[in-house]
């Protein structure tokens, strides 16, 4: 059975890559925020900069670098 | 890099950092710059007021339509994936409260995207081409629109000819009036 025009429709939505790259661009910025958000209450909270690493499985380098110098 | 620019490059660069924070993005976008620009084109009117010779839309863009679409393609992008920004942004703020985003005192600049990043280098390698010593605002407006970002996407949405900027971008024509342009 050929599947219906809506489904088909559907389907071309989905299989556009620019619908799916914008998807993950925008989840990238998401999680940006986010991470930021909850670092920067980590370190409120007196956490250290390796405990945050660990907690989000990166290196201590990484995490300072891309942080530090932020309030 | 910011030593190189000119003063109203510099303020272009400035004002997108502040729109960056204002649309709680924890970093500097080439769409930043972007819209930047749009809330610029009125004083770049002004004779005087650093302006370094600008094309102009027939219709001048409106900085809050910018700013509204830039939230509405985040909005967007994220239900195709299954996942409502607006419920995000609902628990952070119960969790953290409402003033949660905004996370960065005004002195303190944000970094550049990616893309942000890559705009500067284009206008410092524009500038370099036509043997200027300083980065213009027009070089970092050419920057924007080569990246191919979604700075150059915004200011196609808000109604600019971005391909036609592009072609006065390429001959270093930025300043003539043209076709759609007052």
């Amino acid at each position: 059975m050929s599947p219906a025009p809506a489904d088909l429709a559907r389907q071309a939505e989905s299989t556009d890559p620019k619908v799916g790259l914008r998807g993950v661009a925008a989840l990238r910025r998401l999680l940006e925020q986010l991470e930021s958000l909850h670092v920067r209450n980590a370190r409120k909270q007196g956490w250290s900069w390796q405990e945050i690493a660990d907690e989000l499985a990166v290196s201590k380098q990484a995490v300072h670098k891309k942080h530090a110098g932020r309030p | 890099m910011i030593e190189r620019l000119t003063p109203p490059a510099r303020r272009i660069v400035a004002l997108a950092d502040r729109e960056a924070k204002t649309l709680e993005s924890p970093v500097v976008g080439d769409e930043h710059l972007a819209l930047a620009f749009v809330v610029e084109l009125p004083f770049l009117l002004t004779p005087g007021l650093g302006h370094e010779g600008f094309y102009l839309p027939a219709a001048m863009p409106k900085p809050d339509e910018a700013r509204a679409l830039l939230r509405r393609d985040a909005h967007d992008a994220l239900a195709t994936l299954g996942i409502s920004l607006d419920e995000v942004e609902r628990r952070v703020e119960e969790t953290f409260g409402p003033e949660a985003w905004t996370h960065r005192s005004d002195g303190q600049r944000l970094n550049f995207s990616r893309d942000a990043r890559h705009a500067l280098t284009l206008a410092l390698r524009r500038s370099l081409e036509l043997r200027r010593s300083r980065v213009s605002d027009s070089d970092v407006l050419a920057g924007v629109v080569q990246t191919g970002g979604r700075g150059r996407r915004l200011l196609a949405e808000i109604g600019i000819d971005v391909d036609d900027l592009e072609r006065r971008i390429e001959s270093d024509n930025l300043f003539a009036p043209g076709p759609g342009f007052r």
